[in-house]
């Protein structure tokens, strides 16, 4: 089926953020990334509610779509405080846990008695596919937000592992992307966890803009996450944060009539941050140790956005992350990592909704769930016993360095 | 071996049910740093006196029943009385209660933000928060009289030295604030209030009971809910300085008849979503506008709508209320009307009362520039310095509901007793 009429579509969305001046090459490149995940997504992303042009939507206003981004499983499966641990136990944890569309790592450095101590972290929401984009086609380009990023201008051999990577082929500058996987690992320029990605975004909105109704006393209804996820068998997404809040937002409108679309520019945004949570030496945090980048929103209310944030004193300063503090109300605690952060954020896609019009009882999906018990335990997600294995290898590992 | 728990009594979230008019909160702090055994004796015995209320009896009128106007009492126990006077309790801290249990202090000097991040400040005059005491007790019944006579043989009995041996009783009476319910269902600013508190039953349930957890040490705390409580005064005279036209869009809803607000105008005029109220009806509270109380996702239009007090409330309008993320709390609030000696003679406001499975989720509405962080009541009208002073705090306190079994002596004496 060929679902796209539009002439430019090729350059339907801007860049996430529009954080690059980038030539149309990559914005193309990009706009064909998303359109191929879109075609090709798991969940039919249905264009009759859900179409990949946000222009195509008339009478449009702004959804608002948003979750904290601290890790959820880990709490359901244990508690705050074990999540708190299990996020911030390195690239470990991030792997497994940091699943909400958000990720970070703790930068560390030693302090003047020789301690490793964290001194700041680094929070993303940038989507891999679209770097992936940038570094197959703009060497350049790649080169100089590394360069604003890390302060410093990674080599073409480190990058590319030749002198010069205009020489090779787009698929051979692709095939090196794994090269930046360990300064990801070091600072979370995107996010890699198997599931924070921009096909896994397409697929939820796409799997939640469909018209699902449920029967009761041969009445049709609206269902509940929990009906949709358990007749969808997907069960393992519903105790996230993520997936019900994008997917159940997107129903919501479909249900009510209308039809959904990312708008531009499509990405994930930090769209809250309570900065008055932390404190250093009982003052408002400097505002230098409150770095907000990747992003370049002109418009009022949304500046404040970002894809990048960076928390803590530089390299140059004597202090250390933990000697901000963290409040709420009277509770007070040192900021030993990303968590801690995490729970005062809230991210989140920008999603548009519009073009009213009334279902008609021949467009409801009526999920079978007759005999089902639709009921989900988030004690007893499957995922609890693979975060209780990281439990265990995180006990392990303090076991080897406490005295 | 396990029993069933449920939450106490006192939380009027189920189908058919309606809450007492009359409320009255009060806090007990405890004297001094004690044993948590002798502490649970005395506490189980002062819930005897409590249930004898109930029943209508007065230990001072032996035999002689008085209307109780179906009296519920509900306990509540708050983070210092773990933290700080307990010896060798039974029971640790819930883990939501040490964390986020707490309001800031006011300023030395008075006022001052509840929150790190809220729009929430103390009034000028409140230098001290009254409900940081260590144990909150709440009696809803419908008479007034039934619940301030709670207060006054609570009184009593604290003051029945005999009973408790010679010495001095162990715990101290503390403040007491009363509220009632109101027959038209709105509020001093003259709006219908308690309209959109999600539907009665499970949604309501599943926002405020605390959950199936794997922790051994916090399985106790199932079914227990958290109490949050604030005294909020409304200054009325910034409040009717606003046109009707900017009260409207700061609540979200149409003055008269409480029908959702959808969309501005290009003029800037409030326009109410179709067909409410139903014919034959003036006010969103009559039979036939159920569907008009609470507004699905995906109605409103317009940017300026969100900034209206029922949406920074509820950015969500989520039903699926299980999970935290939600923010949906159950309200059960309950005016008040206090006479003052100085102009104009009276406070009037809103004794905020709602239950969450963590009161995390009322702290997130509250500081989050996306839900009402950073505002006082919602609105485009906040951008002026006065309406930033429209509601003041007058006691702010957070409390863990343990949860009601019937082989406890009282909600919580596990915390205690053996
Ligand atoms: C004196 C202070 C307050 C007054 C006079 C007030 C008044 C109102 C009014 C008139 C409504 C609309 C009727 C309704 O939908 O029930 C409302 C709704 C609501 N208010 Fe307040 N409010 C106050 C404080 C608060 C605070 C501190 C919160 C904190 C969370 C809050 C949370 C809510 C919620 C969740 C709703 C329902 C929104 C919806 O689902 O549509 N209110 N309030």
């Amino acid at each position: 089926m060929f679902l796209f009429v539009s002439k430019n579509l090729q350059t339907m969305y801007d860049v996430p953020g529009f954080s690059d001046n980038v030539n149309e090459d990559i914005k193309n490149a990009w706009n064909e990334a998303v359109k191929s995940n879109y075609n090709s997504s798991d969940s039919n992303p249905d264009p009759k509610y859900f179409p990949l042009d946000p222009n195509d939507i008339r009478e449009s206003s702004d959804a608002k779509v948003f979750w904290f981004a601290d890790p959820q499983e880990p709490q359901h499966c244990f508690d705050e405080r074990i999540a708190q641990q299990l996020s911030d136990f390195g690239i470990e944890g991030r792997k497994l846990l940091h699943n909400e569309y958000c990720e970070y790592t703790i930068v560390k450095r030693q302090d003047s008695s020789g301690k490793l101590r964290p001194k700041r972290v680094n929070v993303t929401t940038e989507f891999k596919a679209y770097w992936e984009c940038v570094a197959r086609r703009d060497p350049n380009l790649l080169r100089k937000i590394l360069k604003e990023i890390l302060g410093i201008q990674p080599s073409w051999q480190d990058l590319y592992g030749v002198d010069d990577p205009f020489v090779l082929t787009e698929q051979m500058r692709a095939a090196k992307f794994s090269r930046l996987d360990k300064i990801n690992t070091d600072n979370a320029l995107f996010m890699s966890h198997p599931i924070n990605g921009l096909s896994d975004l397409i697929y939820i909105v796409g799997f939640g803009s469909k018209p699902y109704a449920v029967k009761r006393n041969g009445q049709i209804e609206k269902a509940s996450r929990e009906e949709i996820f358990t007749a969808k068998r997907v069960r393992s997404l519903a105790c996230r944060h993520a997936d019900p809040a994008a997917s159940m937002a997107a129903y919501g409108a479909v249900f009510g009539g209308n039809q959904v679309a990312f708008k531009n520019p499509l990405g994930m945004y930090i769209q809250s941050f309570n900065t008055d949570a932390l404190s250093f030496q009982g003052e408002p945090l400097p505002e230098k140790w409150i770095r907000r980048s990747r992003a370049n929103f002109s418009s009022e209310g949304q500046n404040e956005w970002c894809q990048r944030l960076v928390i803590g004193p530089s390299d140059e300063e004597p202090y250390f992350l933990d000697d901000i503090k963290i409040e709420t109300g009277e509770f007070k605690e040192p900021v030993v990592g990303g968590f801690q952060i995490l729970k005062s954020i809230e991210v989140g896609p920008l999603i548009t909704t519009g073009n009213p019009k009334s279902l008609l009882s021949s467009d409801y999906l009526i999920l079978d769930i007759t005999g089902i018990n639709t009921a989900i335990k988030c004690n007893k997600a499957e995922v609890c016993s693979e975060i209780q294995q990281l439990k265990e290898q995180y006990e392990k590992s303090k076991l080897h360095t406490s005295p | 071996m396990s029993f069933e728990t449920k939450l106490q009594e006192g939380i009027y979230y189920d189908k058919g049910i309606k809450p007492g008019n009359h409320l009255c909160m009060t806090f007990l702090s405890v004297r001094d740093q004690i044993d948590a055994p002798i502490l649970g004796k005395y506490l189980s015995e002062l819930w005897t006196m409590y249930d004898e209320l109930k029943k209508g009896k007065i230990r001072d009128l032996p035999n002689h029943i008085v209307p109780s106007n179906h009296l519920t009492i509900l306990i509540g126990f708050g983070i210092n009385l773990f933290k700080k006077k307990l010896r060798n309790a039974k029971r640790s801290a819930p883990d939501q209660l040490e964390k986020y249990s707490t309001f800031k202090k006011p300023l030395p000097t008075g006022g001052g933000p509840i929150l790190q991040g809220a729009g929430l400040m103390y009034d000028d005059d409140i230098k001290t928060n009254p409900a940081t005491e260590d144990i909150l007790i709440q009696f809803i019944a419908d008479s007034q009289l039934a619940v301030d006579r709670c207060v006054v043989e609570t009184w009593k009995f604290l003051n029945d030295k005999s009973f408790y041996s010679n010495e001095e009783s162990p715990l101290v009476l503390g403040n007491s604030y009363t509220g009632f319910q109101r027959d038209d269902f709105r509020s001093w600013i003259d709006f219908h209030d308690g309209i959109s508190n999600m539907e009665s039953g499970t949604a309501r349930l599943e926002s405020m009971r605390i959950k199936e957890t794997n922790i051994d040490q916090e399985k106790w705390t199932q079914n227990g809910t958290y109490i949050s409580f604030m005294r909020i005064r409304t200054d009325l005279s910034i409040w009717r300085k606003l046109s009707t036209v900017e009260q409207e869009l700061a609540v979200g809803r149409n003055k008269l008849t409480g029908c959702p607000i959808i969309s501005i105008t290009e003029s800037g005029l409030p326009v109410v979503i179709d067909g409410c109220p139903v014919p034959g009806t003036s006010e969103v509270t009559e039979t036939g506008n159920e569907h008009f109380k609470d507004i699905s996702e995906g109605v409103i239009k317009g940017d300026k709508l969100p900034e209206s007090h029922i949406h920074k409330a509820n950015m969500k309008r989520s039903n699926d209320t299980f999970l935290r993320d939600s923010n949906r709390i159950f309200r059960q609030g309950y005016e008040f009307f206090e006479p003052i000696d100085i102009s104009p003679g009276f406070r009037v406001g809103l004794n905020f009362v709602s239950f969450q499975d963590t009161p995390r989720r009322l702290n997130d509405i509250l500081t989050s520039t996306n839900w009402l962080g950073k505002a006082n009541f919602g609105g485009s009208i906040e951008s002026s310095a006065e309406m930033k002073r429209f509601l003041t705090i007058r006691a702010a306190g957070y409390y863990f509901v343990p949860p009601y079994s019937k082989v406890d002596k009282f909600p919580g004496s596990s915390i205690f007793l053996e």
